[in-house]
Formats: structure tokens, sequence, C-alpha cells
């Protein structure tokens, strides 16, 4: 039936970077076709933006809102809190995001991609890069809905490539942190039981939502060295800028553009590195 | 391994010998896969053609499923050494470009269409997009689903998702597939329907077939050669022939209308040389034979105007006797007992029959 046997196709060859970026691509177009066919896992996300915007970002306004002195300045509650919902729906997607992964084992189909001759790590950047999408197409959401309710967010070419390349590394860092953390989960439950405990501290213990400065004393140092915090500061400090630092309400000693592309290449480097230890310690060790 | 084994296997081994190592597909010595205490492979040399079907057979928890993941490098090996696809067994990347297999549990993606489910395979082996399509359309013609490929997984009916996996296997124009129990599931008319596929497959284009199966009719009508495995451990491996042969019998089975006339019957038997052995149950003889053919003549003319014969039946032995002959636990060293094993086999089936696929 077909005229080359498959000794002959060479157009697979080895792990150069080509094949390489080929196999992520693979794996990640699945993770997308996954996305559309499923329609209610679309309106999911589309939906939760808004609920966090709403619910979280409305209470919280009224909380530490226009009354308070901190945000009495040139940044309002909502302009401050944008930047930390970015980061949080990043965070959200990605801990959890990773499950897919144990779904996959569980149900066999991950058996397709060990079977493939296809490198591990590139199974896991395409996982990555799935869940990445699903927190663009959120935090895409979330800054036209932000802007709608009075959030102050200059639209320029770099606050726009800041709005997308800062939720990358924090998803990547965190995708590889849950898979590193759980890879000897043996079903979902234990998953979400690692995962659970890990994702309030980070969420709270950060300026995600108030000034670290809002937390009791002892608490404010694991806020300073929270990976998030980075974030979080780092994509503040390039959205909002001078009127931020301004607004005295930093959090993160004195940020200047150093530090923010100092904290942007330290998280994207921890990231990968989670990355390809999550493939290690998850799909390497599924060859026993 | 008993005697008989031993000779067929031996017959094998001088078979298989002659075989120049460049034509074994595979070719694996002494593997053995321990999960801590558990010897679910223990020990076990492969030797297969190129181009040939390899029928592996074994009661369950023998150890099939586990050796297919060594070899198709899913598994680690404790122990063994050799070639798959002529590629060390530790080169997993190069031994995985040149095969495909059917899992025994399904692994598709439900939320994906069939096609979608093809697409990604074909992109995990970066098939050319144009040589992709043309295969989904030959595979899905050639196993019958090719008008339900937009749908999702998730509405294919059990068989149907076996069809696409099967097609899947395929994709990528391997040199060896392996089939892990790929008919569970299908109804009598595809079951046969893709048997002819995967025979026309092997015979057109020399794809050589690694198959489990718990149906002995179709590792029969299948196989070239025959592996037997239980506990982990190769029992015995011919061709189906000589495996019938090794049981060396043959069964004249006559149906006497009392059981005082069977006995009388069995009396006068008893001395004939052509009979081996004689069964009784109920009004029932089972007559172990070299020949059944002849002997029937024999028989009949012996019991003439003596005792009144109900009906007879001459019995081969199937791969099913074989099977059970060197499997069944109880009755090993029994060769005669063929008849109750036979009993047994209903009573095996009917516990598969409630394992189902989920
Ligand atoms: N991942 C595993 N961990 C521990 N034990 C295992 C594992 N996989 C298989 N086993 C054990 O190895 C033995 C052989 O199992 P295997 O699945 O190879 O049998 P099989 O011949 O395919 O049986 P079946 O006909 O039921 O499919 C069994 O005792 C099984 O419990
Ligand atoms: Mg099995």
């Amino acid at each position: 039936m077909y005229a080359s046997t498959s000794k002959s196709q060479d157009s697979y060859n080895g792990f150069g970077i080509f094949t390489f970026i080929r196999s992520i691509w693979t794996v990640y177009k699945r993770q997308n076709a996954r996305l559309i066919n499923s329609k209610s896992q679309l309106i999911s996300i589309m939906i939760m933006p808004l609920l966090w915007l709403v619910i979280i970002g409305q209470s919280f306004n009224n909380l530490l809102g226009s009354s308070n002195p901190l945000f009495s300045g040139n940044v309002n509650y909502i302009t401050y809190m944008t930047p930390g919902i970015f980061v949080m729906i990043t965070m959200f997607s990605s801990l959890f995001g990773i499950i897919s992964l144990f779904y996959d084992r569980d149900s066999g189909y991950l058996k397709n991609y060990l079977l493939a001759p296809i490198s591990n790590t590139a199974i896991i950047f395409g996982y990555a890069m799935g869940i990445y999408t699903r927190v663009f197409i959120q935090v895409l959401l979330i800054l036209v809905i932000a802007i709608a309710i009075g959030a102050n967010i200059p639209i320029t070419v770099g606050s726009l490539t800041a709005i997308i390349l800062f939720p990358v590394v924090v998803s990547f860092f965190l995708s590889g942190l849950a898979i590193t953390l759980a890879s000897r989960a043996s079903n979902v439950e234990t998953f979400q039981a690692i995962i659970m405990p890990i994702s309030m501290p980070l969420m709270f213990l950060s300026p995600i939502l108030y000034p670290i400065k809002a937390l009791p004393d002892y608490l404010q140092w694991i806020a300073q060295i929270n990976p998030l915090s980075m974030g979080v500061e780092g994509l503040r400090f390039v959205l909002l800028g001078k009127i931020y630092t301004d607004g005295a309400i930093i959090d993160i000693a004195q940020f200047n553009d150093h530090l923010a592309i100092f904290n942007f290449a330290l998280l994207f480097l921890v990231g990968i590195v989670f990355l390809i230890m999550g493939s290690k310690t998850f799909l390497n060790s599924l060859y026993k | 391994m008993n005697q008989i084994a031993q000779e067929v296997q031996h017959q094998t081994h001088t078979r298989l010998s002659e075989v120049s190592t460049e034509d074994l597909i595979v070719d694996i010595h002494g593997l053995k896969k321990y999960y801590g205490d558990v010897k679910a492979v223990d020990g076990i040399d492969l030797q297969i053609p190129r181009g040939t079907i390899f029928g592996f057979l074994g009661p369950n928890g023998a150890g099939k499923t586990t050796t297919i993941s060594a070899l198709i490098t899913l598994a680690k090996p404790t122990a063994g050494s050799g070639t798959v696809v002529g590629f060390d067994l530790h080169d997993r990347n190069n031994i995985k470009k040149h095969i495909g297999a059917v899992f025994q549990e399904q692994t598709l993606d439900e939320e994906l269409t069939g096609l979608q489910n093809l697409k990604f395979h074909a992109e995990m082996y970066f098939l050319p997009k144009p040589v992709a399509e043309q295969r989904i359309e030959d595979l899905t013609k050639m196993v019958g689903i090719h008008d339900r490929l937009s749908d999702k997984v998730m509405n294919y009916s059990g068989g149907m998702r076996r069809r696409l996996e099967i097609a899947r296997g395929l994709m990528t124009d391997p040199e060896i597939l392996f089939l892990d129990e790929p008919t569970i599931g299908l109804d009598p008319q595809s079951r046969a329907n893709i048997l002819q596929k995967i025979k026309e497959m092997n015979e057109e284009k020399g794809l050589t077939i690694f198959i489990t199966t718990h149906d002995m009719e179709e590792a029969e009508s299948l196989c070239d050669q025959v592996c037997i495995i239980d506990q982990g451990k190769i029992i015995v491996q011919g061709t189906v022939d000589e495996l019938k042969n090794s049981l060396g019998n043959d069964f004249v089975i006559i149906n006497f209308n009392s059981p005082d006339e069977m006995n009388l019957a069995m009396n006068l038997l008893n001395d004939l040389p052509e009979v081996n052995e004689v069964k009784s149950s109920g009004s029932v003889l089972h007559i172990g034979t070299k020949s059944g053919s002849t002997a029937v003549v024999k028989i009949l003319n012996t019991l003439k105007e003596k005792v009144e014969v109900n009906s007879v039946e001459i019995k081969k032995p199937t791969l099913n006797d074989v099977f059970l002959y060197y499997t069944g636990k109880e009755l090993r060293d029994d060769v005669a007992d063929l008849s109750d094993r036979l009993k047994m086999v209903g009573r095996k089936k009917g516990r598969r029959g409630m394992m189902r696929r989920r």
C-alpha cells in the first residue's frame, strides 16, 4: 500500500532541536484541540476571570479601596489588583492544569506519547504550552474587563509584551513545580491533596491582592521569598512603572528596570529547570 | 518442562537456528521483568523471523503484556539482552521508530474525534501530511470506520474504538505490529474481518505480527508460530501443527445407549493395539488413539453385532486442547484427560466472558 517503508522515512532523526520543537508542537496541538472540542472547558475558562474580577475585585476594593490611604494616590485599587489577578489566574491554571498529565496517564493515552520516538522533555513542554494558552485567553479577558471597570493600565507595546510574557514564566514555573512535587502521586486525588496546600500560601503570602505590608511581620519575610511576589511585583512595575512607585505601595525594596528583567529571567530559568525536572521525575520514572 | 514439550521446543530451536540473525525481527535472550517479588517475566528467549505471525498465548497474569511492554521499550527489563527491529533492546529511540502497538487497554483520547486521534498520532511520527492523509483514508476504510471519523471517540462503540486503535497502530507503517488482545469486544464479523486484514498486511507487505489472544481458534487460523507462556516462563513453542502433534492423541468418542453397554464395549476395546487409552463417563467412551480415522474402523468392527453404537465422533486435538494441556495446572501430567479438560474450557470461557473491557 505504501511505497516507502519507515526505515527510509528519515523525516525524524535523533533529538535535534528541530525535532524537539516539532514534538512540542504536536503535543501542544492536541491540548488545544481538546480545549476547542470541549465547550464546557472553554466556557469555564471564559467565566473564571469574570468571577475573579467581579467577586474578589469588588470585595477587596470595598475593603482596601479609596478609603485606604495606600490607594488614594494615582493607583486605585482595581489598577493595583489587575496585575495580581493576572498572576493569580496564571497560578491556579498552571498548578492545577498539569493534572491533565495525570488524567492522560490514568486513561492510558500517555502511552502513545511514550511509545512515540519523541523526548519526554518535549512532551512536558507541550503540556506546559497548552496550559499557557488557557492562561493567555484568560489574561486577555481580564485585561479587557479590568479596563472596562476602571483599571488604569497603559496599553503600549511594552505593557502588552509584559502581559503576555510574565504569565509565561510564572506558568512554566508553576506547572513545573506542580509536576515535580506531585510526580509520585498515584492518582488525581493525591495530586490535588498535594497541590492544594501549596496554592494557598503562594497566593495569600504574596502581593497578589494586597501589599505585603498588610501582612503580620513574621509572615512578611515568607512573602518576600515567595517566587510569585517576584512575578507580581515585576509585572506591576513594568505595567505601572513610575505611577506605581510613586504610589508608595511598593513591596520589594526599590524596583528598577534591571531588577524587573532579572526577576523575569530568574523565574524563566527556574521554570524551565522545574519542567525538565518534572519530565524526569514523572515521565522518565514511568520507564521502570 | 516435560519431555514432549522439550521435543517440540527442540524442533523449534533447530528451525529458528537456520534463520539468520538479520532475519530475526525479535531476537531476545534471558528477558526478565520483576515487579518487586512478582516475577512477571522470568527469563524468556524469543526469536521471531521477519514477516511471520507470532502468537503469544498464556493464561491471565502469565506475563504476556509485560513481555510486550519490555519489547516496545515501555518497561525496563530487569535482565535480558538482544535486539528488536535490529536495534539493541536498550536503544529505545530507534526501536520506537519502527514498531507499532495496540495496547490491551484502550488508549484513545475520547474528547477528540477519530480523525484527530489518527492525525495527532501521525504527527508524533512526523509523517508528511499527504502521506498521513492517504493512510488515514486507506486504513479507516479497511477497518470500516471511515464514515465515523468526524465523531468524537466518546460516541464510538467498543468495537469501533478497537478498530480505530488497530488503524492507528498501522498508521506509521511499522515493521512489526504488537497486538495485545486486539479482538476483545469485537463482533464475530468484525473479528473475522480484522483478522483477515491483519493476515493480508502480513502476506502482502511482510508486516510481522506479534499477537496475544485468548481465542485459540483465532490463534490457530492466524499464527505461523505459537508460544505458550505461563508464570513468566515459556512452556512450549512451535507451529500449531507441531504443538498439536505433541499431544499425540486423536479421540474417538462413542455414545452408547446405556452405561452397561458402554462397560461391555470398554472391555472389548481395551485390548485393541490401536487403542492407547480408554476413558468413560456415563454412557460415553473417550478413546485415545494415534489416528482417529483408521482406528474408528477397527473399533466399529470389533463392536459389530455385540454392542449397539448410538453415535461416533472423531476429535482431533485443537489448539485449545494444547493450551489447556500445557497450562492446565492440576492436569499438567495427564495427557489422557482431554475430555475433562474440555469441560474446563467451558468454565474458563465463562469466566473470561465476564471480564469485559471497560
Ligand atoms: N506495573 C505492575 N506492577 C506490579 N505487578 C505487575 C505490573 N504489571 C504486571 N504485573 C504483574 O505481572 C504479572 C503478569 O502480568 P501481565 O499483565 O503481563 O499478564 P498477562 O499475561 O498480560 O495477563 P492477561 O491475560 O490477564 O492480560 C501479573 O502477576 C501482574 O500482577
Ligand atoms: Mg495482558
